[in-house]
């Protein structure tokens, strides 16, 4: 369900979201005015209204650090893939100083890895099945070209080393993005907002209903509002899949570079 | 109002499916750049090899070098000498082999074999120049296939107003084995006058010219010219060069006419003290093999492949395992630039070539063509290649000169007894 809910589509999910919420309120409200009678509707009004801080407080902290901590990962997982590249871009540099057919090998295994992340790779992490990524076979086989390289005897120590630097800084950052990817939503968390979403709105309800329908249009605001919040945590927990994904331009960028030669140096670029 | 609607709602379906239009994938740009080029592309299906023509004299020592380096490039494109061939962008590297036996039919006729199939991306070959001038360079490039010999030296194949636009090579230019030649002979064997015996081809005659016009701008005589045929006695043209009783003779010849030439002036006794230089084709053990001793004391001058060779990759991987899979040393000069040949033909292809999602390709010939022409400071086994519009890629070279029986072929620890650096633009005055 939490899946299926991160990976859709902003709009959809904002639609979504908004109709549940709506449907939510729309049925509390009907329950009050059904159940609440003139003297009972002043009392819980005027009850309801001495909480109204405390919920929203309470709400607002609670969206607000989800919201927080689920774009800080965004961010950091963006973070993580610009690693990626600065890696895999030094990797293209030092194997411009190995000699001219192992420099087009280690390029061309680069330019294939990147490819193959371009393909697949944010499906495979999003659908949580890192292991079936196209990247895999590909990072592996850049790997044994560049260590088989660095372990012959005509490299000197530093062309040897800074490749094997980059390696593994690619390396590293594509398995700290599995690991951010294996990273869920903390389910507990999100359910006591939706509960303190769904408090706030009664509360803005009861308090709507005994000032009367002319101020209905406040609690519709409180209403969005809660909808609009669950809707934003949502769709920045998932980087790989949904709303708002890590951006994959630095690859493809990289990947145009590479395929383009601007990575040897004997390619003259027009 | 539904009318208004529907009306709206079609509206925007158009404007979707018009930018929809508007952006076309990578591979229908490529399809349709291609349309403008004359059909000048190949689509390579998933699992599709890349088809590379060869078309070499495979006979003659220079043809089969070539040959095996090309096999040695395929094998490396995995990244190991295992003998097992890599993949090229995920294809498979097949090769056609043609042959040609140095003459302009014989190329001709490969070249036209070679075009039968369609999916041809380009030619390493020919081995000799007379098999590409206004021969298998021609019938190639009217068909925008790329060519790219390993040996051709002659001058005329990358002369501006006779090249042909998909001809490249990675051999060096004979503009410089002549001076360097008659450098030499005029500065180290001290020769006055100079003899020259070729063959009425595109490289021994050009060759023969090249070298000629040097040793006489450097102050000697070279009027003793001497014609054969390939295959003919070497007879004729030896008197008519006893005559003039040259201080050297200089053979831009191929086998079989080197052997034979040297044998007939071995023979000759006006020519007795008359030092012999024989040019890189000639450079094989085939010489020394067929006439022993006689052969003692030939001088040959080529491209010095170690020269401009990383020492390490060339003589700690790519040495070592060329022995192991062939049994022996590398029987001519240009195993290295054979290497050099197809490494800047799979770089090229790489640059040029479109991927279309699943694996499949398109490989447009003119962009390889355009991507041959980006080379410029190749580090290879041969040397630096830079390659221009002319199609010549090595824009400089280090003439060796060894003396019988101390050739590199012979003998691993050969050393050159004369070596000299020229480029291209100092030998045609433009440097």
């Amino acid at each position: 369900m939490m899946n299926s809910l991160v990976s859709m589509n902003v709009w959809v999910l904002v639609a979504l979201i908004t109709a549940l919420t709506l449907l939510v309120s729309g049925a509390m409200a009907f329950a009050f005015a059904r159940l609440l009678g003139g003297e009972e509707r002043e009392k819980a009004g005027n009850t309801a209204a001495a909480y109204m801080t405390a919920l929203g407080s309470l709400f607002a902290i609670l969206t607000g650090f989800l919201i927080n901590s689920e774009y800080s990962t965004l961010r950091d997982t963006q973070r993580i893939v610009g690693m990626e590249i600065a890696g895999a871009s030094r990797l293209a540099y030092a194997s411009a100083s190995l000699p001219a057919a192992d420099a087009e090998l280690v390029q061309d295994s680069l330019t294939r890895y990147l490819e193959n992340v371009q393909a697949g790779e944010w499906q495979a992490l999003g659908t949580g099945s890192a292991t079936r990524s196209p990247a895999i076979d590909s990072l592996r086989a850049l790997e044994r070209s560049v260590s088989t390289i660095a372990s012959r005897a005509y490299l000197n120590d530093t062309e040897a080393s800074s490749i094997a630097r980059a390696i593994e800084s690619v390396t590293s950052a594509r398995r700290q993005r599995v690991v951010i990817a294996s990273q869920s939503l903390p389910i507990a968390l999100f359910a006591l907002s939706v509960i303190a979403g769904i408090a706030l709105v009664a509360n803005a309800l009861l308090v709507s209903v005994r000032a009367g329908p002319r101020y209905s249009l406040v609690a519709l605001g409180i209403i969005l509002v809660v909808a609009l919040d669950l809707v934003a945590i949502l769709a920045i927990s998932a980087p790989f899949r949904g709303a708002f994904q890590v951006d994959i331009a630095p690859v493809t960028e990289l990947v145009n570079e590479l395929r383009a030669g601007q990575y040897l140096d004997w390619v003259r670029i027009r | 109002m539904i009318a208004r609607t529907l009306a709206l709602a079609a509206a925007v379906v158009a404007v979707l499916g018009l930018s929809a239009c508007g952006t076309p994938s990578p591979g229908q740009s490529a399809r349709a750049e291609c349309a403008r080029d004359d059909g000048a592309c190949i689509e390579v299906g998933v699992g599709r090899p890349i088809y590379i023509g060869t078309l070499l004299f495979e006979t003659d020592s220079g043809g089969m070098d070539a040959k095996r380096s090309l096999a040695m490039a395929v094998d490396y494109l995995d990244g190991q000498f295992d003998t097992i061939d890599g993949q090229l962008l995920g294809h498979p590297v097949v090769t056609l082999p043609e042959a040609e036996d140095c003459t302009p039919k014989g190329g001709s006729d490969g070249a036209k074999r070679l075009l039968l199939e369609p999916d041809l991306v380009a030619v390493i070959g020919t081995t000799c120049s007379a098999a590409s001038f206004d021969a298998a360079a021609k019938v190639l490039s009217e068909k925008s296939v790329l060519m790219i010999s390993p040996s051709n030296t002659s001058p005329s194949l990358t002369d501006p107003g006779l090249r042909e636009r998909y001809y490249f090579r990675t051999a060096a230019n004979d503009l410089i084995q002549g001076a360097a030649v008659a450098s030499f002979e005029r500065d180290r064997l001290k020769a006055r006058t100079a003899g020259v015996i070729s063959v009425p081809d595109a490289y021994s005659r050009v060759l023969g010219d090249a070298f000629a016009t040097r040793f006489e701008a450097l102050g000697g005589r070279a009027d003793a010219r001497g014609s054969m045929s390939l295959r003919g006695s070497a007879a004729g043209a030896v008197a008519k060069v006893a005559a003039a009783r040259p201080d050297v003779v200089f053979l831009p010849l191929i086998e079989p006419a080197c052997t034979r030439a040297v044998k007939a002036i071995r023979d000759t006794p006006a020519l007795a003290a008359t030092k012999i230089v024989v040019s890189e084709s000639c450079q094989t053990p085939k010489l020394s093999r067929a006439l022993g001793a006689a052969a003692n004391g030939v001088y040959a001058s080529g491209p010095d492949a170690k020269a401009g060779s990383r020492d390490g990759f060339y003589t700690g991987l790519f040495l070592p395992a060329y022995r192991d899979r062939f049994g022996g040393a590398p029987p001519s000069v240009f195993h290295a630039t054979g290497f050099d040949a197809a490494n800047l033909l799979f770089g090229a292809i790489r640059r040029a070539s479109v991927r279309l999602p699943g694996g499949a390709l398109i490989i447009d010939r003119a962009k390889v063509r355009s991507a041959m022409l980006d080379v410029e400071g190749y580090q290879g086994l041969s040397g630096v290649l830079t390659c221009r519009p002319t199609g010549d890629c090595a824009q400089g070279a280090r003439i060796a000169v060894y003396r019988s029986p101390a050739w590199p072929q012979l003998s691993a620890g050969a050393k050159p007894v004369f070596s000299q650096t020229l480029t291209l633009a100092e030998v045609t005055g433009q440097g």
